[in-house]
């Protein structure tokens, strides 16, 4: 299928890469729907999640691994059953990154990632019980 | 909306499988117990707030080219 990207213009999505949402990006839940794109220039480090349904709903997720973010160390039994595994391991996390106008200002937000599982595509915005900033550096200032 | 009043201990019955119990009143807090189903989700609606408001700040981004173009400039600064 093709769809009217923000920023990529009309793209092709196919329907195998299609995410979508069991639990919606709070405040977006007409969005049930996402593709991930990436612009080679930038590589995988920040990705776009842009809505299949609504052009002008794109978020930027940054991965954790590449910025050195903590990830999660277990998550509520409730949120694996939700994605139906049975442990993190099988579950992708990363985060939407808010981006002022430099990128020294950027933060993630690491109470609420968005949880992938990479297999059935399924995801969801979770937000975890354990105090986590809202706005963390993307990148440290050491 | 319904409206009632409880005392401390007393507890409320929502549909066969939720319970809140009032365990405790204070000047100014009550302290809640919920008895639920795992999958009825319990939150706090100020946190719900916060993710959501922060997700709606999160949406005016940048596009590409604009990004690349931060990268850049990060990475010459860092450079020099």
């Amino acid at each position: 299928m093709e769809i009217q990207s923000k920023f990529f213009g009309l793209t092709t999505v196919h329907p195998d890469t299609i995410i979508d949402m069991i639990q919606p990006i709070y405040g977006f839940n007409q969005a049930q729907r996402y593709t991930l794109m990436s612009d080679s220039s930038i590589g995988d480090s920040l990705v776009w999640m842009q809505s299949i349904d609504h052009q002008d709903i794109c978020f930027i997720l940054a991965n954790p691994q590449a910025f050195a973010l903590k990830t999660p160390s277990s998550l509520p039994s409730e949120v694996l059953e939700l994605f139906e595994v049975n442990s993190l391991e099988e579950l992708d996390v990363a985060y939407i990154v808010n981006i002022k106008d430099s990128l020294n200002q950027a933060t993630v937000n690491l109470k609420s990632p968005v949880i992938f599982n990479p297999i059935n595509k399924k995801a969801a915005q979770i937000i975890l019980n354990e105090d986590l900033p809202l706005r963390e550096r993307l990148i440290s200032s050491c | 909306m319904l409206v009632l009043s409880r005392k401390e201990k007393e507890s409320l019955l929502i549909g066969d499988n939720i319970e809140i119990i009032i365990q405790s009143i204070d000047k100014d807090s009550v302290k809640i117990a919920i008895v639920a189903p795992k999958d009825v989700k319990i939150m706090r609606k100020e946190l719900v707030e916060q993710v959501t408001l922060e997700n709606q700040q999160a949406i005016i981004t940048l596009d590409p080219a604009a990004l690349k173009s931060l990268l850049q400039l990060e990475k010459e600064s860092s450079d020099e």
